[in-house]
């Protein structure tokens, strides 16, 4: 029997464990694609020593499905459908990252209410979807069942919003370039915002349901710590580079849409752990809270959709544009080249759940591999968006 | 104290489970298929095709223009043009799909066909129940399949049904200023349904 | 297991006894715990987390217990677009899972490759490989949807016979359990399509 444990990275477990630990081979184990706790269908080649993960190496492309590909041979319209399916828990926020990129190559104008209108869904997109996750990481952490189910009957209240906005629960494609779709109603309005208001009491309950339980807190703290260096040169973003204490949020730098008009706080982390990662969504969801309020007392009446702008045979000028947003799971950008013809020349997504997921190793290095599916749930990543 | 975490959380975990017994709010589970949640009126499933009068051939707003066949982003439409013209439900001859078929394995719901078609003629519908043992004779549905009567699509979408037909009024009014009333499609439609 | 008098039995059932058949019986019990196998591909698949939800309750059927390991599962629901890359793993899944086995066909993906059969890493729909009991067009479909097709699943193991020329397909000795698992080709996976399942129809058009 030979050891190859020299040339692997130091241990960073306690004392205790590594001397009592037998010298033997690395085991290694193929966790998924079919697995329950792999979000999808992703695969992790993990080299085990007893249970200490000495390298984790993550295996894609399970649900490649040619979106970029596909965004390149149809019209931009028909792309609009397709977004919805990158990250199929926020097609809103897919919808506008992709309408803001084709405003900005073509130069179109949004009306107010629109702007109004993309908030609201965008920031209700970031309710439930930072609630689905909480449900999901604890069911990945053995409390299966309870927590999922909350998160899932608030998750329900606010597709069913979406629905009978866009007509759909989950592909909502309700986003033009120019505008939205269809106007909201004032029943839809008050319907909103009554959920909304509600909303927060379901926090309450669900942080008094997990926040100070000591088995959630042994599971996630000081379990894969992100550096702040690490995570600014691994190009992270969003909910996991602010748990890492870096005030980096794409709706307070670029202001895209109407977010300068609000008034809202960026939560930051400290330790970079899963736990702050985890708590970083609650607090995220509060703020949203407190926008959606601003935006239902702002919202004015007018046009939801730009008249100029012809959806059909559309043609933007030879260019280029690069449009990105505050998705719920990180930067999320479009970048298209045209070269004036129906159909975008290039058409490049950059998906803030798939370069997140590029740092799982460091994460995981010298956990156990039990602690391999926390870490990988609190990253947040939807393989519709990974792989594309 | 250890446990005092575990324990809090069990009492929400408490207050939900005998809550659910006479809280509204914590009981949601829609008893399907003998209650059903009422679909919004927004809802899109699978398209279909709307024809005026009672004569699906004749009334067929669709004239084969092949905008929605082109458009279509998962290419699910297919549509031959007929050779002939023949009077549509105003009197004009017009050309008719021959063929119109759609695959409901391939669409994607995404309502784009309804947003470019320029005669109102191809419109969204609600129904869902599809879940056959077949898959390719049951999943292709035919022009004759497709077709779905203006009252049918009043009672599917009674708001935006009555929009259309008060569009389409206004259009054959500007038209034809002299047409004859009985041709109008707003009188030969039917009032929107309460529900 | 012969066929029961209708009117025979409603008068016995008036009096008090229950009279069933082992056919009946035994249908009765398989279709009414019904063990998925839990395993999502995309999108569709969090329509099918939603069915398991409060709301829309998949145990009122018997359907709650989903299974991680296909060792213990009845009922496969392909939900989300089926890659050439994963769909040797389907199959392998699927020769795993124990008889009697049931598979359902969730959504425009599974079914036939759906908005992304244009792509060349896209199988177009998972009936060229294993045998499909039910489909469910949508994208995706709605958590009714799923149950609606579960209903229909259940009428189908209703009808399912014990003995006799149509009896059911895992109690037929000559009918394969298994399916070959696809290998990935130089282009393609190789075999394109199982022949023995995969029977397509030819479209006739009259006009």
């Amino acid at each position: 029997m030979t050891t190859t444990i020299q040339t692997l990275e130091p241990a960073e477990r306690p004392l205790q464990i590594m001397s009592s630990r037998l010298e033997g081979e690395l085991l290694e184990v193929s966790m998924g694609p079919q697995h329950p706790s792999t979000h999808g269908v992703f695969r992790m080649n993990v080299a085990l020593d007893g249970e200490i993960v000495r390298k984790l190496k993550p295996v894609f492309g399970y649900l490649h499905r040619n979106h970029e590909k596909i965004g390149e041979s149809t019209s931009y319209l028909g792309s609009m459908p397709y977004t919805d399916r990158l990250d199929y828990f926020c097609s809103m926020t897919n919808n506008w990252a992709y309408a803001l990129s084709v405003e900005k190559l073509a130069d179109i104008e949004v009306p107010e209410r629109a702007e109004y209108l993309r908030i609201i869904l965008a920031e209700l997109t970031r309710l439930q979807n930072h609630a689905s996750l909480l449900g999901f990481l604890l069911s990945d952490m053995g409390a299966w069942g309870t927590p999922l189910m909350y998160a899932f009957r608030e998750r329900e209240k606010i597709l069913d919003l979406f629905e009978s906005l866009s007509g759909s629960r989950m592909m909502c494609d309700y986003m033009r370039f120019g505008g939205c779709r269809v106007d909201a109603s004032a029943d839809w309005l008050a319907q909103a915002k009554k959920i909304v208001e509600r909303f927060p009491k379901f926090l309450d309950e669900f942080e008094k349901l997990i926040v100070e339980n000591e088995i959630l807190i042994a599971r996630t703290q000081h379990v894969g710590k992100l550096s702040a260096e690490l995570a600014i040169s691994a190009g992270i973003t969003g909910p996991m580079l602010r748990a890492c204490g870096v005030n980096y949020d794409i709706r307070k730098v670029d202001g895209y849409g109407i977010y300068p008009r609000f008034k809202f706080r960026i939560p930051l982390g400290e330790h970079g752990d899963t736990y702050d990662r985890l708590m970083m969504r609650a607090l995220e969801m509060r703020e949203s809270i407190a926008i959606l309020k601003q935006a239902f007392e702002q919202i004015p009446a007018g046009p939801v959709m730009n008249p100029k702008v012809k959806i059909r045979a559309f043609r933007p000028p030879v260019g280029e544009a690069y449009g990105r947003i505050e998705a719920p799971k990180g930067e999320l950008g479009f970048y298209l080249i045209s070269d004036g013809s129906p159909n975008p020349y290039r058409y490049r997504v950059r998906p803030p759940s798939f370069i997140n997921l590029t740092i799982l190793e460091d994460l995981c290095l010298g956990h156990t591999v039990a602690d391999v599916m926390v870490i990988l749930g609190s990253v947040d990543i939807v393989m519709g968006e990974v792989d594309r | 104290m250890v446990g005092t975490g575990i324990l809090k959380g069990m009492a929400v975990t408490a207050r939900n489970f005998v809550g659910s017994y006479f809280e509204k709010e914590r009981l949601i589970t829609v008893q399907y298929p003998e209650e059903r949640s009422p679909l919004p009126e927004n809802y899109r499933n699978f398209p279909i095709l709307i024809y005026d009068t009672d004569d699906a051939e004749a009334g067929l707003r669709c004239v084969a223009c092949k905008i929605c066949e082109k458009e279509c982003p998962p290419q699910c439409i297919y549509i031959v043009k007929s050779e002939d013209k023949k009077p549509d439900y105003m009197g004009k001859p017009q050309f008719y799909p021959a063929v119109f078929d759609i695959d409901i394995s391939v669409c994607m719901s995404c309502q784009i066909c309804v947003e470019v078609c320029p005669f109102e003629a191809i419109k969204m519908d609600k129904v869902f129940e599809l879940s056959t043992r077949e898959r390719f004779d049951a999943l292709l549905q035919r022009k004759d399949e497709l077709s779905k009567s203006n009252t049918y699509y009043h009672n599917v979408h009674p708001i935006e049904a009555a929009e259309v037909d008060a569009k389409l009024a206004e259009a054959a009014a500007k038209k034809k200023p002299a047409a004859p009333a009985a041709q109008s499609p707003a009188v030969t439609s039917p009032k929107p349904s309460p529900t | 297991m012969s066929d029961i008098d209708e009117g025979l039995r409603s008068e016995l059932q008036r009096q008090g006894i229950w009279v069933t058949s082992m056919q009946e019986l035994y249908n009765w019990g398989r279709k009414n715990s019904i063990w998925p196998l839990q395993f999502g591909l995309a999108c569709c698949a969090i329509e099918m987390i939603a069915t398991a939800a409060s709301r829309y309750d998949i145990a009122r059927f018997g359907g709650e217990v989903f299974r991680p390991s296909p060792r213990q599962a009845d009922l496969m629901i392909v939900a989300g677009t089926v890659t050439k890359k994963m769909a040797p793993q389907i199959v392998r899944l699927y020769n795993q899972m124990p008889d009697p086995k049931y598979v359902i066909s969730m959504g425009a993906c599974a079914i036939s490759g759906g908005p992304f059969k244009q792509g060349y890493n896209v199988l177009k729909g998972i009936d060229r490989y294993i045998p499909v009991d039910v489909y469910i067009p949508g994208c995706p479909p709605r958590p009714e949807a799923l149950l609606h097709a579960f209903m229909e699943l259940q009428r189908k193991i209703d009808e399912q016979k014990l003995t006799g020329a149509s009896k059911a397909a895992h109690l037929d000795r000559t009918h394969p359990s298994e399916f070959p698992v696809p290998a990935f080709g130089t282009h393609d996976l190789e075999p394109a399509a199982n022949a023995d399942v995969f029977r397509p129809m030819k479209i006739q058009r009259t006009q």
